[in-house]
């Protein structure tokens, strides 16, 4: 059995199909890549997977149980925690009530919360920024932070939606060395990015979204040298 | 004279210096791009050259002429246009009111009709949604509308914050492509972008700003082959 599986779903909105018959298992310690262009459905999958929205159709199940229809704070509680693409932090909150704010998750212990909040700031690489407020956090920051938060609830599978973006190129190569941490600790991992470079080097595996349905699925190497892939997401090489 | 100087600008917020002692040129017609890191103070540049903050010191000179006491509607008159990292386009109005919205002073709105043909053959895509609320848009074709949007002030001087800011990479490529068309059709460039290497490739010249300050100038291809830069931007 698959630590998740997605058994194919499709979710309407209206008269929009945002995800069309999509079907996807990610095992335990496995890194999958979610990848496609603009639009393709990839933060509608998250939503999906972490209760914000039902699916229209199909079945998702994880550890075996099904997730359709129970509240976001419920199936974070199961061990599946996932980030946002626009980092929402409470920006009048110091870094380390944040990331407690992740670890109540799993406890009412206020001591213990604040234990594990350290513990998870000190792995992320935000010991020393602590007590600065979530405001005034720079950009890579706020990002550590928002995977700080997801981790605080210790999860068994995180979502990681796009922290890689805005952030530069040795910015980047920091954030690829937390989810190798991250991984090594035994947490599943799916991830939405659009820095081939990152998801290329850290998947597993590859799945690709086109208009919402599946458009390739496989190994880093192959997907990048399908045709499909290519003319939908990666462009010829320039 | 350069099109655009900046001598000696200081910048805070409240206590906090942003920029400090910035000098920077940009001559007509060059693509130039500002990189750096997260915090480095490169938006905090383009607002300051926008007029949506004031330098403590020194001067922001447009063709000659300082525009560092200018309100931003002036600022726009004169030539130079800032499109904000992030878009902002108008979620609810339809693709062709957002770009008429550019086309807001006197002399953009006479010319209204062939910018309007100008920024749709630019971007068809902009073409066949004309009539579509922004908001409904992808995130590829929101930043081609922000880029349109300007393009309808008539600017000398298009300064862009990080437009391929979460965009996969086929559309990178086809808004690199059409910043590097707009240069060739005479407007002048200004580029802050996290994509570095692209960046830098696509750019006669660079700055590379740390701690808000000017650490580096070069060409694009020195800068590319700059060790430090390589280290700090390029993750190599």
């Amino acid at each position: 059995m698959s630590l998740l599986e997605i058994d194919s779903v499709t979710k309407r909105f209206g008269g929009l199909t945002a995800v069309s018959r999509f079907s996807l298992g990610v095992g335990a310690g496995e890194i999958v890549g979610l990848i496609g262009p603009n639009g393709a459905g990839k933060t509608t999958v998250f939503h999906l997977l972490s209760g914000f929205h039902a699916p229209t159709e199909g079945a998702i199940r994880f550890k075996g149980v099904s997730v359709i229809g129970a509240k976001p704070h419920e199936i974070c509680r199961r061990g599946l925690a996932r980030t946002f693409q626009i980092v929402q932090p409470f920006v009048n909150l110091t870094a380390l009530e944040n990331v407690m704010v992740g670890a109540f998750n799993r406890t009412d212990d206020v001591a213990a919360a604040r234990k594990r909040a350290l513990e998870v700031l000190e792995f992320v690489g935000l010991g020393a920024r602590r007590d600065a407020l979530a405001r005034e956090l720079t950009l890579p920051d706020r990002k550590r932070l928002e995977m700080a938060r997801g981790l605080a609830t210790q999860p068994e599978l995180l979502l990681l939606d796009e922290v890689m973006s805005g952030l530069n190129p040795t910015e980047i190569e920091a954030i690829i060395g937390l989810i190798r941490r991250i991984h090594t600790q035994g947490v599943s991992l799916l991830i939405i990015e659009h820095v081939m470079r990152a998801i290329m080097a850290l998947s597993q595996r590859i799945v690709v979204l086109h208009h919402g349905e599946k458009i390739a699925e496989g190994a880093p190497a192959e997907v990048a040298r399908d045709a499909k892939v290519v003319e939908a997401y990666l462009g010829e090489e320039s | 004279m350069s099109l655009l100087e900046l001598a000696g600008v200081d910048v805070a917020y409240g206590d906090l210096p942003a920029l400090q002692a910035v000098d920077l040129v940009v001559e007509a017609g060059e693509t130039l791009s500002v990189v750096g890191a997260n915090g480095a103070g490169k938006t905090t540049m383009l607002r300051t050259i926008s007029g949506l903050l004031r330098p403590r010191r020194g001067e922001v000179r447009f063709e000659g002429e300082r525009i560092d006491r200018l309100p931003c509607h002036r600022v726009v008159e004169r030539g130079v246009v800032h499109v904000p990292e992030g878009r902002k386009v108008f979620p609810s109005l339809t693709v062709r009111e957002n770009l008429e919205l550019g086309s807001y002073t006197r002399a953009a709105r006479a010319q209204r009709a062939p910018s309007l043909d100008r920024v749709f053959s630019l971007f068809p895509r902009l073409r066949e949604r004309e009539a579509q609320a922004a908001g409904t848009l992808s995130g590829g074709e929101q930043q081609m509308l922000a880029i349109g949007r300007a393009l309808m002030t008539l600017p000398k001087l298009l300064m862009l914050d990080e437009p391929s800011l979460g965009l996969a990479p086929l559309i990178v490529k086809e808004i690199f492509a059409t910043i590097a068309a707009i240069n060739r059709d005479g407007t002048t460039v200004l580029l802050v972008e996290q994509n570095t290497r692209q960046a830098l490739a696509l750019s006669r010249r660079g700055y590379v700003l740390e701690n808000g300050r000017v650490a580096l100038v070069g060409t694009g291809a020195e800068l590319l082959g700059n060790e430090h830069v390589k280290r700090a931007y390029l993750g190599m």
